[in-house]
């Protein structure tokens, strides 16, 4: 199932936080979308989701304009991963992966075994089948969003939309997190603010800034030096990562540049 | 797993794992209900045998003659049996209520009182009454009139609450207040310049709630709601459950948001509505119930709203019994029993570091 939007715009009030984007994301690509702080990456996705109404222009699933569709429908093709809090009502691992099966339950429908086993499932390959009994809320940053996770699978739909996924997470969460994203046989579509992670595993990147796509393409191709500069306004080196053969970006801040540039 | 991963366990209670126990322990609280329906029905200033009680009711549901005297039969059948169900009834309604509406506001300090619900409900029952109109509909209108202000006030304060297209959680319990004072005030004023003293009931019952009036007649359409309403509500714990982890997650797992904020709302007015017509605002019950059952059940609503109904109905006979037998002969209004221990809990509910006043990104 392929993703679409074609000539979004957005605005709150007279800010114009999304202007004319477009960008495609063919079945069973993962593809990132990178960008600086308050660039439009969350309220282009929240477009997609649609938590906002979209001003102007199409957001389309397999060339059917999601606002056609009912917000069962929607969550039966589309499932969402992006940053949740909840503060005190809590539940078990189990019953939120179960959860998952909520669009595909009619209210009059009771919860079957294969609900339960598709739930089950989920939680096996996120590799939380252990904790199916504990409650969400004692589980750790890493073990929340694993599960998560496992609720987007339980949902069974061929798309899915990250919002930072890795955001709070330590490094080898952020991997093992990204390792199982990669497996994953769908559509992916996620915002990401770790360059490196984005160059390791995207198939193809967009870069937003300012509200506009700036530039597109292969992570080989787009992280370019000019254009780092131009988007995040740091200095970098990229680099071939010797174990991975994918780009790898360096960093280094005005200070350290002028500290360069002064030492013979 | 790393080693630090395996210590951090947190004591929260698990809920219940075993398959059997869930209903287990429905069951055991169902038995519980009808002994406490029983002890309900036994105490008082005239003391009846637990199987006279049976006995008469049995006899007056089946027919055929039973033990007791004819002014034991008055008493048990005519008088005490109708005010417990009542109690069961207003109970399990007010509990199921408050249920939904910390889960569709994902606040923890809602309840059809605080909210300034039941407030609204008075003044459209006391209005009807006020008015004079619809006498001959005896029981509906005032229902009818207690629902339309139930409805009122609940779409007043959400109004009032909506701040750049989002619900704040703070300004629902702030206007919730406001609408509160603004509905006990009318009431009260309604019920102080009414003309009609006999149809019109004493300000107690519309200042505290009572579950003095109960009649068999008087019972039919709450219990009929009450039900209906605890069935609905039941048939859509999955949204309700959806609903706990916050608007945006719960519209990208399905749910019509807007339209299932609507069909609870107007679920919660009626209920509201109806029960106060017959009870008078009894505060709090919808605020420690579904709190009070939570540790054990879990947040899923499969359990929590069953489990609720049958602890509300158990919470307010007992208050009722409590209420009657206080200051006998004098009776005191239920309300005041619910608020004595309602209002220390809304305190430690405050209190509590992790509380929520609701709303995941704001």
């Amino acid at each position: 199932m392929n993703l679409s939007c074609e000539a979004v715009s957005y605005s709150i009030g007279e800010r114009e936080l999304l202007r004319e984007i477009d960008c495609r994301i063919d079945s069973g690509e993962f593809v990132g979308l990178i960008g600086p702080n308050g660039s439009g990456k969350s309220t282009l996705l929240k477009n997609v989701y649609r938590r906002f109404k979209l001003d102007q222009g199409v957001i389309r699933l397999d060339e059917r304009d999601v606002r056609s569709l009912s917000r069962r429908r929607m969550a039966q093709l589309m499932s969402v991963l992006r940053q949740e809090t909840m503060v005190e009502f809590d539940f078990t691992v189990e019953e939120m992966v179960r959860m998952g099966r909520h669009p595909h339950k009619g209210w009059w429908e009771a919860e079957t075994d294969s609900d339960r086993d598709i739930a089950a499932n989920a939680l096996e390959r996120v590799g939380m089948a252990d904790f199916r009994g504990r409650s969400f809320l004692s589980l750790s940053g890493g073990e929340k969003q694993r599960v998560l996770i496992a609720r987007a699978l339980a949902q069974e739909a061929q798309v899915l939309i990250l919002d930072e996924p890795t955001n709070h997470l330590d490094v080898r969460y952020q991997l093992q997190l990204m390792d199982l994203l990669e497996q994953l046989d769908i559509t992916i579509f996620a915002a990401l603010h770790d360059l490196n992670i984005a160059a390791t595993y995207c198939h193809r990147l967009y870069a937003i800034c300012n509200g506009k796509i700036a530039a597109s393409g292969p992570p080989e191709q787009l992280l370019q030096p000019n254009l780092l500069r131009q988007i995040f306004g740091v200095d970098t080196e990229v680099i071939r990562h010797p174990r991975t053969g994918r780009p790898h970006i360096l960093f280094f801040s005005e200070k350290q540049r002028k500290k360069e540039r002064d030492t013979p | 797993m790393l080693p630090m991963e395996k210590k951090k366990r947190s004591l929260l209670v698990k809920p219940c794992r075993s398959p059997l126990l869930f209903p287990t322990v429905t069951a055991g609280m169902f038995l519980l209900l009808l002994i406490s329906v029983t002890l309900a029905v036994m105490i008082g200033p005239v003391r009846i045998h637990p199987v006279t009680v049976w006995d008469i009711a049995i006899s007056q549901i089946l027919g055929g003659s039973a033990d007791g005297t004819t002014a034991q039969q008055t008493i048990v059948w005519e008088v005490r049996f109708p005010r417990a169900l009542l109690g069961v009834i207003v109970g399990s309604g007010l509990a199921v209520v408050g249920t939904a509406m910390q889960a569709l506001l994902k606040n923890s300090l809602a309840d059809p009182y605080i909210i300034g619900v039941s407030a609204g409900a008075s003044v459209g029952a006391t209005l009807v009454i006020l008015l004079g109109a619809f006498s001959l509909l005896g029981v509906y209108a005032l229902s009818a009139a207690a629902f339309i202000g139930a409805l009122s006030a609940v779409l007043t304060v959400l109004l009032l609450s909506h701040i750049r297209g989002h619900l704040s959680p703070v300004r629902v319990i702030l206007a919730g207040v406001a609408i509160s004072a603004i509905g006990s005030a009318i009431t009260q004023l309604i019920v102080i310049t009414a003309k009609n003293e006999a149809e019109i009931r004493n300000a107690m019952f519309w200042l505290f709630g009572s579950l003095a009036g109960a009649e068999w007649t008087s019972l039919s359409l709450p219990s009929l709601v009450v039900i209906a309403g605890i069935v609905y509500l039941y048939i859509r714990h999955r949204s309700l459950n959806a609903m706990l982890l916050g608007e945006e997650t719960a519209e990208t797992l399905g749910v019509a948001t807007r339209w299932f904020r609507v069909e609870i709302i107007v679920a919660s007015a009626l209920l509201t509505g109806i029960i106060v017509a017959v009870s008078g605002p009894i505060g709090f019950v919808g605020l420690m119930v579904p709190h009070m059952v939570r540790p054990f059940t879990g947040s899923d609503h499969r359990r929590v709203l069953p489990v609720s109904a049958l602890l509300g109905a158990m919470f307010v006979i007992w208050a009722d019994v409590l209420a009657r037998v206080a200051i006998a002969p004098e009776e005191l209004p239920i309300g005041i029993i619910t608020a004595l221990c309602g209002g220390p809990f809304f305190i430690w509910l405050l209190r509590r570091s992790s509380y929520t006043f609701g709303g995941d990104d704001r």
